[in-house]
C-alpha cells in the first residue's frame, strides 16, 4: 500500500450494514437472538451504506448531502473510524477531529479547562501541544473566565461555541462537521465557517454534512450525494448540488394534487414572447385554476431553488370566480442568474371568518434561467439564495 | 490494496450513478474480517497511553469535586465494609489467621487487597457503556476506558491504606517488614484485575442490563473472599512449593485473588516472605485471565460503536 499524505481520506468499495431487527443489547433480546439463530434463522439486516468510493486529496472541502436517513451520518462515523464498515476498506490518514454531535464529548462535570485537554488527548495531541494552542481556543469560543467552570453551568451555545473550538484549532488533519452551525447565533456561524475556510487553508481537509445548501456552496469545492443508501452523484459541489435540487423538486411534483375544492390545473412559464427565460428579462406566469365556488382568497406564488424557502414571493389577492379561470402574472425583470428554479404556489383563503389554506404550498412548475452564472461570495462566506442584480461600477 | 493512487485532477468531474446497477450485497472478498492483533493492539496503546491518565485524572477529579466528603470518600467505603464484615462474624471465632493477629486487622488488610479489585470492576464494568460520548469522537483504543477505571482503583486503594496505621496504632499491633514485598502482590493483582475487568465491560456492552447484576454479586464475593482465605490459611501457610496439591494449584490458577490475600496478610500481619509456589500460581493464573480478557475485548470490539 502506497503511504498516503495525512489529510487523506480513501473509501474503497465501502458497504455498511445494521440489524433490521429492533432489539435492543440487553441480556434477554441476546438470549432471544441466540435462541434463534440455534433455530437456525437467518438475522435480518439493512444496509445503510453501499459502495461508497471517496478519494480525498488532503486540504479539500467535501460536503455529503441528502436526505435525513440516506446514510451520511453513517458514513462521517466509518471515517472517523467509530465504526468499522461491514465490507470494503476505508483509509483516513492523520489526526480526524470530529463534531458530530452537538455537545458531545463535552463532560459537564469538568471545567472547560479540563474538557480542551480531555480531548485534545483524544485527538492524539500531547499536553504541551494543547497548552500551545489553549488560548486560542478559548478567544475563539468567547467563554472568558468561565473556562474554569464546570460545563454543566454553560448556556447551549456557550458548550457548541466551545465544542467547536476545540475541533477547530486542535489543528486536526481530517475535521468532520455534522450539521453544527445549524445551531448558535448567525454572528458565531459566520465567524465559524471563516475559521472552517482558515483551517482548510492550511491544508486540513474538510467533510461537510449539512441540509444547509447555500452553506455547503460557499464552504464546499466537492459534493457526494446519497439517497437510499446510495451514491447518486459525485464531483463539484455546485453541480451535485443542483442535481439534488432537482430531485427535491421532482418528488415534490407527485404530490400536487388538492381536494379542497379549488385545484390548479396548469401551469406554465414562458419568456418574453414565449420564448427562453432569461435573467434580467421578462417573465410570464399562466396559471389555469379550476374553483367549485366564488371566493375570495391571495395566490401566493415563489420562485424557489428546489427547497420550499423560495428567492421572493409575489401576491395577488382578489375575488376569484367560480369555475375555470386563468391568471397571468408578468414579472418585469427576473432578478435570477442562471441556474433551474421552481414555481411554488399557495392559496389562502378565509372560510367563515378563518383563513384557511385552499391548496397548500407545493411546487407546480419548474424552468431553466438562462443568463450570467451566479456570482459566489469570498470564499467561506455564504450566499443565501442567488440573485441576479445588475451592477454598474466606476473606478477613477 | 495494492493500486497505485493517481493525483485527482484539479477540479474532479461530476460523475452520477446508477443505484440500480450496485448489486445487493458486497463480493465475498471484502467483507471485513475482525482480526484483532494483540501485539499491534499493544503497541497501539503505548502510544496512546496519555489518554488513561486524562481519563482517570477527569474521573477522580469529577468525583471528588461532587461528593460531599471530598476525597474522604475514598475511605470510607473499605470502613464500612470493615463495620459489616465485623457486625457479621466478629464475634465468632475461628476467623483468625493466627499468630496473635487481631481479626479486625486482617479483614481490612482483606478488604484492601479486595478493595484494588472491587472497584476496579464497580467502575470499569460501565465505562464503555457511560462512555459512549467520548467513543462516538475518536478512534482510540477503546481498553483505554477500562484502564483508566484500574489507575482509579489503585489511586483509591492507596488512599485506604491511611486507615491502616489508625487500625496498627488502635490495636498496639505493628506491620512486619515483609510488608515491604506489598507491591510485588499488587503487580499480580493488576493483570488479573485488567483481564476480568476489560472482559465484564466488553459483555456489558452487549448486553447492558447486566450492569445491574454487578452491584448484588460484588459485596457477596468481597464477603466470601476476604473471609473465606482467613480460616483455610494455616493449612497451606507454610507449605513448600512441591506439596501444593494439583487441587490447590487449580485453584490459585481459577482464584488468584486467594493466594494473593494469603501471602499479602502473611507478609503484612505476620512476618513471613513471599510464597514463591503461591504467587507463581496466582502468576500464572493472572496472566491467564488478561489474555483472554483482552482477546474478548478486541473480539467484540467490532460492534462497540454500533450498540453504544
Amino acid at each position: 500500500m502506497p503511504t498516503l499524505p495525512n489529510g487523506t481520506v480513501l473509501a474503497d468499495h465501502v458497504w455498511k450494514r445494521f440489524r433490521a431487527d429492533r432489539s435492543r443489547a440487553l441480556f434477554q433480546d441476546q438470549m432471544i437472538r441466540m435462541g434463534r439463530r440455534l433455530k437456525g434463522q437467518r438475522r435480518e439486516y439493512r444496509w445503510v451504506l453501499k459502495d461508497v468510493n471517496l478519494h480525498v486529496e488532503p486540504g479539500r472541502t467535501h460536503a455529503i448531502i441528502g436526505v435525513n436517513g440516506s446514510g451520511k451520518s453513517t458514513l462521517l462515523k466509518i471515517i472517523c473510524q467509530t465504526t468499522y464498515p461491514t465490507a470494503g476498506r476505508m483509509a483516513a490518514v492523520g489526526r480526524i477531529g470530529a463534531l458530530l454531535e452537538v455537545r458531545s464529548g463535552i463532560h459537564p462535570d469538568l471545567s472547560g479547562r479540563q474538557n480542551v485537554y480531555l480531548y485534545g488527548n483524544i485527538l492524539g495531541l500531547s499536553r504541551a501541544d494543547i497548552a500551545a494552542r489553549f488560548d486560542d481556543i478559548v478567544e475563539f469560543a468567547e467563554v472568558g473566565d468561565a473556562i474554569d467552570r464546570q460545563v454543566k453551568f454553560y448556556s447551549t451555545g456557550m458548550a457548541i461555541r466551545l465544542g467547536f473550538s476545540i475541533a477547530a484549532f486542535l489543528e486536526p488533519d481530517i475535521l468532520l462537521v455534522d450539521e453544527v452551525l445549524a445551531v448558535g447565533d448567525a454572528r458565531f456561524q459566520q465567524k465559524c465557517l471563516e475559521r472552517i475556510s482558515q483551517v482548510v487553508a492550511n491544508g486540513t481537509t474538510l467533510f461537510y454534512v449539512s441540509h444547509d445548501l447555500p452553506t455547503v456552496e460557499a464552504v464546499c469545492d466537492q459534493a457526494m450525494w446519497l439517497a437510499d443508501s446510495n451514491v447518486r452523484a459525485d464531483g463539484p459541489a455546485r453541480e451535485v448540488v443542483a442535481l439534488y435540487r432537482q430531485s427535491v423538486e421532482e418528488q415534490a411534483q407527485l404530490t400536487s394534487a388538492s381536494d379542497t375544492g379549488i385545484r390548479l390545473l396548469k401551469a406554465e412559464v414562458t419568456g418574453p414572447d414565449g420564448g427562453q427565460v432569461r435573467s434580467g428579462e421578462e417573465v410570464n406566469l399562466r396559471f389555469v385554476v379550476e374553483s367549485e365556488e366564488p371566493m375570495f382568497g391571495a395566490f401566493h406564488i415563489g420562485i424557489s431553488q428546489g427547497t420550499a424557502q423560495p428567492v421572493f414571493v409575489v401576491r395577488y389577492a382578489t375575488s376569484f370566480p367560480e369555475g375555470q379561470f386563468e391568471l397571468k402574472c408578468r414579472l418585469q425583470s427576473l432578478p435570477l442568474p442562471k441556474g433551474y428554479y421552481s414555481v411554488w404556489t399557495a392559496m389562502k383563503a378565509p372560510v367563515a371568518s378563518e383563513i384557511k389554506t385552499s391548496f397548500p404550498w407545493q411546487p407546480v412548475a419548474s424552468f431553466e434561467a438562462f443568463g450570467p452564472i451566479a456570482i459566489k461570495g469570498p470564499s467561506g462566506v455564504m450566499v443565501l439564495s442567488p440573485v441576479f442584480v445588475p451592477a454598474d461600477w466606476e473606478l477613477s | 490494496m495494492t493500486a497505485t493512487i493517481e493525483p485527482l485532477a484539479e477540479e474532479a468531474a461530476l460523475k452520477v450513478f446508477d443505484a440500480s446497477l450496485v448489486p445487493d450485497d458486497p463480493p465475498a472478498e471484502i467483507w471485513y474480517r475482525h482480526k484483532p492483533n494483540l501485539l499491534k493492539s499493544v503497541r497501539e496503546l503505548f502510544r496512546r497511553g496519555e489518554i488513561i491518565y486524562t481519563l482517570a485524572e477527569r474521573d477522580i477529579k469529577a468525583q471528588y469535586k461532587q461528593a460531599v466528603l471530598g476525597i474522604s470518600w475514598a475511605l470510607l467505603l473499605p470502613l464500612v465494609n470493615l463495620v459489616v464484615l465485623t457486625i457479621l462474624v466478629g464475634h465468632t471465632k475461628g476467623f483468625s489467621i493466627g499468630g496473635g493477629v487481631p481479626t479486625v486487622l486482617s479483614m481490612y488488610v482483606g478488604l484492601l487487597v479486595w478493595g484494588f479489585f472491587g472497584g476496579a470492576i464497580g467502575g470499569g464494568a460501565s465505562s464503555l457503556v457511560g462512555n459512549k460520548m467520548l467513543m462516538a469522537k475518536s478512534h482510540f483504543p477503546r481498553e483505554c476506558f477500562p484502564m483508566a477505571q484500574i489507575l482509579e482503583s489503585a489511586f483509591t486503594s492507596l488512599m485506604a491504606v491511611a486507615p491502616l496505621f489508625v487500625l496498627f496504632g488502635i490495636t498496639g499491633f505493628g506491620p512486619k517488614l515483609t510488608s515491604l514485598w506489598s507491591p510485588l502482590y499488587l503487580a499480580i493483582e493488576i493483570p488479573f484485575s485488567l483481564g476480568f475487568v476489560l472482559f465484564v465491560s466488553a459483555i456489558i456492552v452487549q448486553a447492558r442490563d447486566l450492569q445491574q447484576v454487578i452491584p448484588v454479586v460484588l459485596p457477596l464475593a468481597m464477603i466470601v473472599t476476604v473471609l473465606k482465605p482467613l480460616t483455610q490459611v494455616s493449612h497451606h501457610v507454610l507449605h513448600p512449593v512441591f506439596i501444593l496439591g494439583w487441587q490447590r494449584i487449580a485453584y490459585c490458577i481459577v482464584n488468584p485473588m486467594a493466594p494473593i490475600m494469603t501471602v499479602s496478610r502473611d507478609s503484612i500481619l505476620i512476618g513471613i516472605g513471599p510464597q514463591w509456589g503461591l504467587l507463581g500460581w496466582a502468576l500464572l493464573g493472572s496472566l491467564v485471565y488478561l489474555v483472554f480478557g483482552y482477546k474478548v475485548f478486541k473480539r467484540l470490539e467490532v460492534n462497540f460503536a454500533d450498540l453504544t
